[in-house]
């Protein structure tokens, strides 16, 4: 989504405020004469000044352009749906990894991006399994990285050597 | 004592399993367009970071120099360039593939990328260990100034609006800033949450902003076509001879590849930009508007996107300042394996050094016999559904942040920052500058704070010694001449599409 140049700077612009300003804050060690806000601060006045630049340039060619643009998928619900699944999924994930087990949160996921993507289901569920079962075995058994296994964890010993 | 170590550690077959299985893995994912080089890298982390540091840094060098080199298949096949880095020729290589000439095409982009990799490697053996002997004897002073000269850099050529590359390094910056800071010990920006007590994670950061935002770009991009002009004839009989005809070209790409490569910040598909323009502009041969001028400007732009891989490696390994993302993974997995890039390491392990430069040679000749091998299965390659392998990467994406740094904490990292880097984007704030901040912030608060204190805020000891002067002054006069520029000559810049602006290679 492209927004007009005017909401970029000014959005740069609070950002570098508050870093300066959280900076200003965090006081200096007696002993120091450069505390921890030192740096920080400098790096929240130069996004304050950026950003304001960017704003200023922007309000020059202000009139005739829009205030945001919206992409011509986001009209469509599918489209949309297909954009929303990703941040969507990593935040299913977070939630379910803990009590469902990466088996079946990954089982889950990647059979409703699948359907989501137009893959039929028939087709997308046993993919979806196999796929998770396969990166769980390469992870949890051969990179030994500490997946969850949740609900499933009196079967883990099938699945992990 | 030092080449014997190399030899032996090149002879062992566990690396060299890990080279051909990153070697395969580059290729197909450099020939999938949308799919790029630095995602490539980004998502074998959670595979390497099990391994010792040789194959973990060759399973990198493989893999990106691979995917640079597959990214011209789609483009000359389907006129969809798999990498970015591709972009600059693809119109000239589909060009000579509606002429029936694929294989010329291919083989120009094969012979070229192989020249391009193994010049540049040679510049790298060559140069790195004379540079780090100099660099033995640097202060916080010149640390400090190379680290702003970097980043200029990278903000310079990271877009066509100058306040935007900078908006983004100094966000990058302020990254860096999150959790303890180096010289108090204080918190700093972690709202008592002990996750942000560490920091932000590079690579979670990386992984968001690389690979999860291309997905979220990708995810109503249309489906590749079908490839309906395969090669035909033999790569090697049809340009293996184009390959003297076309020396100055190859060779020219390759100078400035190498040369871009190690300016931080600017990557391969810079570097074959620039590369194409200059056969377009000052070769004889690149001007012309026939076969042969496509060819000499193929050649130039494919063998820079190359030998730019070579060329990030220098500053790299020896300042441990990265030239591009790809070396600023290789950074932080280097410091995970416990080497610490910089000069000290030429002095201390030779043996590590001088075997990841060897890897280089390798990874380049093994493009001949393999990239031969995806030139004649991309077919097969594109049969790959993308509506199938989307949802696996995104998958990789969150176990690769999770593998790295063991929290879910690390997961949530890649879903704001993939959100965020797809924003960045949509309104042209280069993604480059803020990871080049993350990865250097540290190094230029640490060195900063060190000179401040040493100094008692005296500013003129950032130009009392001879070489951290001199760095300082060049700094300087380079941010004058730019702002200068932009303001009496605003429509000056290198000609790079808008799309193909602050993106990864």
């Amino acid at each position: 989504m492209k927004v007009n140049d005017v909401i970029v700077g000014g959005v740069i612009l609070g950002l570098g405020a508050f870093v300066a300003t959280t900076g200003y804050m965090l006081r200096p060690p007696r002993h120091l004469a450069y505390g921890p806000g030192f740096f920080p601060m400098l790096i929240g006045f130069g996004l304050m000044t950026v950003g304001a630049l960017i704003a200023i340039q922007a309000l020059s060619t202000l009139r005739g352009s829009s205030w945001a643009t919206v992409p011509e998928w986001a009209r469509s619900r599918g489209g949309l749906l297909r954009f929303a699944i990703i941040p969507a999924a990593i935040v299913f994930y977070i939630v379910a990894v803990g009590p469902l087990g990466f088996l079946a949160t990954a089982t889950i996921l990647l059979a409703t991006i699948f359907a989501v993507n137009g893959v039929a289901a028939r087709r997308g569920l046993p993919l979806a399994l196999g796929l998770a079962v396969v990166v769980n075995l390469v992870f949890a058994s051969v990179l030994h990285v500490p997946l969850s296994w949740g609900v499933l964890e009196p079967f883990s010993g099938w699945l992990i050597w | 004592m030092v080449i014997g170590s190399i030899f032996s550690q090149l002879a062992d077959p566990y690396l060299w399993t890990v080279v051909v299985i990153s070697a395969v893995y580059g290729l197909i994912v450099g020939a999938i367009p949308g799919l790029t080089a630095l995602m490539a890298t980004a998502l074998l982390v959670p595979f390497i970071i099990f391994m010792p540091p040789l194959p973990a840094v060759a399973s990198i060098i493989t893999a990106s120099a691979m995917a640079i080199f597959a990214g011209d298949i789609p483009g000359a096949l389907l006129r969809m360039p798999g990498t970015p880095a591709s972009a600059a020729y693809t119109d000239d290589a589909h060009g000579l593939t509606l002429k029936g000439k694929s294989a010329v095409a291919l083989g120009a982009g094969l012979f070229s990328s192989v020249c391009g990799g193994l010049i540049s490697a040679i510049i790298l053996t060559s140069s790195a260990p004379w540079l780090a002997r100099a660099a033995l004897s640097f202060s916080s002073v010149e640390y400090f100034w190379l680290g702003v000269l970097g980043l200029s850099c990278a903000t310079f050529v990271a877009g066509p609006s100058l306040l935007k590359g900078l908006a983004s390094l100094l966000f990058g910056l302020f990254l860096a800033t999150v959790g303890l800071d180096p010289v108090s010990g204080m918190p700093r920006f972690t709202f008592g949450s002990s996750d942000l007590m560490g920091g932000l994670g590079l690579i979670p950061i990386l992984i968001g902003l690389f690979a999860v935002s291309e997905l979220m770009r990708n995810a109503n991009a249309p489906a590749a076509g079908e490839a309906a002009n395969a090669a035909t004839g033999s790569v090697i009989r049809s340009s293996a001879g184009l390959m003297w005809t076309h020396k100055i070209g190859i060779l020219r790409g390759s100078l400035i590849g190498t040369l871009v490569g190690a300016l931080p910040g600017a990557g391969s598909d810079i570097a074959a930009w620039i590369s194409y323009a200059t056969a377009r502009k000052f070769s004889r041969v690149g001007r012309k508007t026939d076969e042969d001028g496509a060819v000499e400007r193929i050649m130039s732009a494919s063998a820079a996107n190359n030998a730019s891989l070579g060329g990030a490696y220098i500053p790299a390994t020896v300042f441990g300042i990265p030239g591009d993302a790809i070396t600023a993974i290789v950074i932080s997995v280097m410091f995970i394996k416990g080497i610490n890039p910089g000069p000290t390491l030429f002095l201390n392990r030779p043996e590590v050094i001088y075997g990841i430069f060897a890897i280089f040679f390798v990874a380049n000749l093994l493009i001949i016999p393999l990239g031969i091998a995806c030139i004649h299965s991309f077919r097969s390659i594109m049969r790959l559904p993308t509506t199938v392998i989307s949802p696996v990467i995104l998958l990789f994406c969150m176990l690769g942040a999770f593998s790295v740094e063991n929290t879910l904490f690390a997961v949530g990292l890649v879903a704001v920052f993939g959100f965020v880097g797809w924003l960045m984007e949509a309104n042209q704030i280069p993604l480059a500058p803020a990871i080049l901040g993350l990865i250097l912030g540290p190094l230029l608060e640490q060195t900063f704070m060190t000179t401040m204190l040493k100094s008692q805020g005296d500013l003129v000891t950032f130009f009392d010694r001879p070489i951290g002067g001199t760095i300082g002054v060049v700094t300087l006069a380079v941010w004058t001449i730019t702002i200068g520029l932009k303001v009496f000559r605003p429509g000056d810049a290198i000609e790079i599409p808008a799309a193909e602006q602050g993106r990864a290679e």
